[in-house]
């Protein structure tokens, strides 16, 4: 029997916090935003707002917030990763894991004192170099999953991920493959690198990385949708209909 | 017109992955990273979810914060009074019947 199965109780014998509270420890993908610097300006992340007028109410609101955002302190980090007993993405809103100022001790951490846990790392920034992938890949344990973000392939992938040095994460991806670290290759399609997918496919064979498309239905002013073969089968909620 | 929330962030019985909580960049614990928005801020304090008692470096383990009155109201809100959740919570796991 699996700890998800051994953990879970008829929902009836429970009140409804009691079931939200199970829910949340044991059974939920819980997102932990480390920190709140990124070098990027994705079109769709609230960092976009910092390219508008000094005066846009949007961009003083969000300025705000980045004044009051701070690296998570790992004495609080512990806390969560004693609540949550699984499946922990390291994700940001607006901001990139990697960039904690102590992202190598986090990375002693979970692979270390949390090792029965998963943890998945959500990363599109570059770091400084190669090397310190290295170091970083040399830290990380097997309950460990890196997700690079790389929509497309270098050529095209900074048309959304804006500032990426995007050689440098394909070249991290490659690293990780060759030294056996978890990941996946995580390319989200737009009218702009669709024709690449195929390309990826095989770049994503030949170095033994999980490659997994995303598709979406947004845009912008600035980024363009895939065609419709490749945008998300939307799930629109219809009034359903009680007799 | 019936309005309803099926909260993606609460287990009912089934083994099938729901939304997390997310812990976000100014210390606080909000119940799914959708929630997580500079613009939502001020409907959120309402409800108590940015009560300084609440920040995660406050409180000793997290399940103080998830236990807390305020969390309860919440999840009681979400689940049975329509019209006092989140408007986020409405868009993304409202349903409307007629």
């Amino acid at each position: 029997m699996n700890k998800l199965h051994s953990n879970v109780k008829s929902s009836a014998a429970m009140n409804l916090h009691e079931q939200y509270v199970f829910g949340q420890q044991n059974l939920s993908n819980s997102n932990i935003e480390l920190t709140y610097r990124c070098p990027l300006q994705c079109p769709q992340c609230f960092r976009d707002l910092l390219t508008r007028d000094n005066n846009d109410p949007k961009k003083i609101i969000f300025k705000q917030k980045i004044k009051e955002s701070f690296d998570i302190p790992l004495d609080d980090l512990k806390k969560l990763l004693n609540f949550f007993n699984d499946d922990i993405s390291l994700c940001g809103q607006f901001s990139d894991p990697i960039y904690h100022s102590n992202f190598y001790e986090i990375l002693d951490i979970c692979s270390k004192e949390y090792s029965s846990k998963t943890f998945k790392i959500h990363t599109a920034a570059h770091q400084k170099n190669l090397e310190w992938y290295k170091t970083a890949f040399e830290k990380t344990g097997k309950n460990i999953i890196w997700i690079f973000g790389l929509d497309g392939l270098i050529d095209t992938s900074p048309i959304y991920r804006k500032n990426q040095n995007s050689q440098l994460v394909f070249d991290a991806m490659v690293l990780a493959s060759q030294m056996n670290i978890n990941l996946l290759w995580q390319f989200i399609v737009f009218g702009h690198n669709e024709h690449q997918i195929e390309e990826a496919r095989s770049i994503a064979d030949k170095y033994n990385i999980k490659l997994r498309l995303i598709f979406t239905n947004r845009e912008s002013n600035k980024i363009k949708k895939a065609s419709e073969k490749y945008q998300a089968k939307t799930h629109i909620k219809e009034a359903k209909i009680i007799n | 017109m019936i309005k309803k929330i099926d909260p993606q962030c609460l287990y009912n019985g089934n083994d099938i992955k729901i939304r997390g909580i997310a812990y976000c960049s100014n210390g606080y614990l909000l119940p799914c990273c959708w929630l997580d928005s500079p613009f939502f801020k001020k409907e959120l304090s309402t409800l108590g979810l940015y009560d300084e008692e609440l920040k995660l470096s406050n409180n000793e383990t997290v399940d103080n914060i998830v236990n807390s009155k305020q969390w309860k109201t919440f999840i009681e809100i979400i689940t049975n009074n329509y019209e006092q959740a989140p408007f986020k919570c409405k868009k993304q796991c409202g349903n409307e019947f007629t």
